[in-house]
């Protein structure tokens, strides 16, 4: 524990003092006059002097003949009135620190401990430099924050720009050459290619291939994905309900359910197939055997594709190359025929069609024979 | 010359407020002194962005009423105020630096 003198003639003052010294953690050897501070100074060697004026003597002079005995000796003076000119006139004359009224614990005990590791004053010509160990934390944070900031603009900027070049192009190249029906689920395209036998996924965001699976038995030559299964029509007319993983597993099979079509589509509550041979939209109850509720001449040329919209039941018409819109109660009447511009040109079969929520896609195959890659088309109803 | 000495006591200073402050006028120390600026510690409370006005004497040359600008302020492990100060009086830096640099050359 530090020892300390303290010179205070008043005794209520040098006792208040020794209490608040006591308290702050300091040996505090009291003195009531210059006689018995130099006593404690010879007998406790204090690390400092705390003292006051006196009725006698004022603090100046008390200091000053401190300092003459002992001149490297930190002096604390308790003023009693808080006067700026005097306290720093104090201190000029020596004093290290000089504490303004009222005296409490905390202001004593950090004057104390102040004046216990007091240094010189830095005179500097070149502007000073900041103590603060946080400053290059808080530039580096700084930077580090514009930089991110920076960073997340750019990727923000790349994902609309691809976006946008995603959103403005209208058709894309398949990997495979024999496309042959194409259907929507959770936002990705299925697209199923007779020659390969598979059913390739993909991303509706790029049209990048994320999956590719097999598609087991007899293969179909259209399907339909609903929420819960995968619906199939094969050429011999065999309609099957499979699991939608990697497999696709089979779930039910409905043999000679419709024979001789070539597109098939649930709605939710119903199945619709179409019929190109006989120029026929079907519609079949789901139950064990897919009863044939209605049947209705089909009003374009050659259906190749079926697609209900959440609304309306829309065909792809491959002879016309057209979309239409049937009335749900009379399928024969067209409530709606949107033609094809990409196709025009004849190089093209259209023999899938799908819908996103939004807009419809179109599969198609290359014609003569498929010699160019399978496409794909995006067709915006709004822009037509 | 050298561009930065430690003096062995360090410069008591008498630290004024503006006149539309309530604030009587206080005391301190300063811990490093150049013509652009300085760095006070005191007991007293200042704030951040308070115009100050310091009252000096170094190499007995009296300085009064230095304006400066507490452009920041931190507490150290005593609990006293460390404030940096900016002086925005371009003729008392222009003196501050003379003197400093006198002393700085003897």
């Amino acid at each position: 524990m530090p020892s300390i003198g303290v010179l205070a003639p008043d005794p209520a003052e040098r006792r208040d003092l020794v209490l608040l010294a006591g308290e702050s953690g300091y040996m505090a050897h009291p003195a009531s006059g210059l006689a018995e501070a130099l006593e404690v100074l010879r007998e406790r060697r204090p690390s400092l002097m705390l003292l006051t004026d006196g009725p006698e003597q004022d603090a100046e002079i008390l200091l000053r003949e401190l300092a003459a005995v002992s001149p490297l000796m930190p002096v604390v003076v308790a003023s009693r009135k808080r006067d700026a000119g005097r306290a720093v006139a104090l201190m000029r004359m020596g004093a290290t620190e000089v504490v303004a009224p009222p005296w409490t614990k905390e202001d004593l005990a950090a004057s104390l401990r102040k004046t216990l590791r007091a240094h010189g004053t830095v005179f500097s010509v070149a502007p000073l430099k900041s103590p603060a160990p946080s400053a290059p934390i808080f530039f580096f944070a700084v930077a580090l924050f514009f930089a991110l900031a920076v960073g997340y603009a750019a990727i923000q900027r790349q994902a609309k720009l691809r976006v946008a070049a995603f959103e403005e192009k209208k058709s894309w190249d398949l990997p495979y050459r024999h496309p042959s029906a194409a259907s929507f689920c959770g936002g990705d395209l299925w697209v199923l290619d007779w020659f390969t036998q598979s059913v390739y996924v993909h991303s509706a965001a790029d049209l990048a291939v994320r999956q590719v699976a097999h598609f087991p038995g007899e293969l179909p030559v259209s399907f339909s994905v609903g929420p819960d299964a995968l619906w199939a029509l094969s050429p011999t007319g065999v309609v099957t309900r499979r699991m939608k993983d990697d497999t696709l597993r089979l779930l039910t099979q409905y043999p000679k359910a419709a024979p001789g079509g070539v597109a098939i589509v649930f709605d939710g509550l119903y199945l619709w197939t179409a019929h190109a041979k006989a120029r026929v939209l079907r519609k079949h109850l789901n139950d064990e055997s897919l009863t044939v509720l209605g049947a209705w001449p089909y009003p374009g040329g050659a259906p190749a594709a079926l697609v209900f919209d959440g609304a309306s039941l829309w065909s792809l018409d491959s002879a016309n190359k057209e979309l239409l819109r049937h009335n749900l109660e009379r399928p024969d009447e067209v409530t709606r025929r949107v033609a094809l511009p990409e196709y025009r040109e004849g190089l093209l079969r259209p023999v899938g069609l799908a819908w996103d929520g939004e807009r419809f896609w179109t599969a198609a195959e290359s014609v003569p024979q498929a010699k160019a890659p399978g496409r794909v088309f995006k067709h915006s109803l709004a822009e037509r | 010359m050298r561009h930065a000495r430690r003096s062995s006591a360090s410069v008591p200073v008498v630290v004024s407020f503006a006149e539309t402050s309530a604030k009587k006028d206080c005391w301190g120390r300063l811990l490093a002194l150049a013509p652009s600026g300085a760095r006070l510690s005191t007991r007293f409370r200042v704030e951040r962005g308070e115009r100050v006005f310091l009252s000096l004497r170094i190499a007995d040359e009296e300085f009064q009423g230095i304006a400066a600008l507490a452009t920041r302020v931190d507490k150290d492990r005593e609990g006293y105020a460390l404030a940096e100060l900016k002086f925005t009086d371009e003729l008392q830096k222009r003196r501050l630096a003379k003197v400093l640099l006198d002393i700085l050359s003897t």
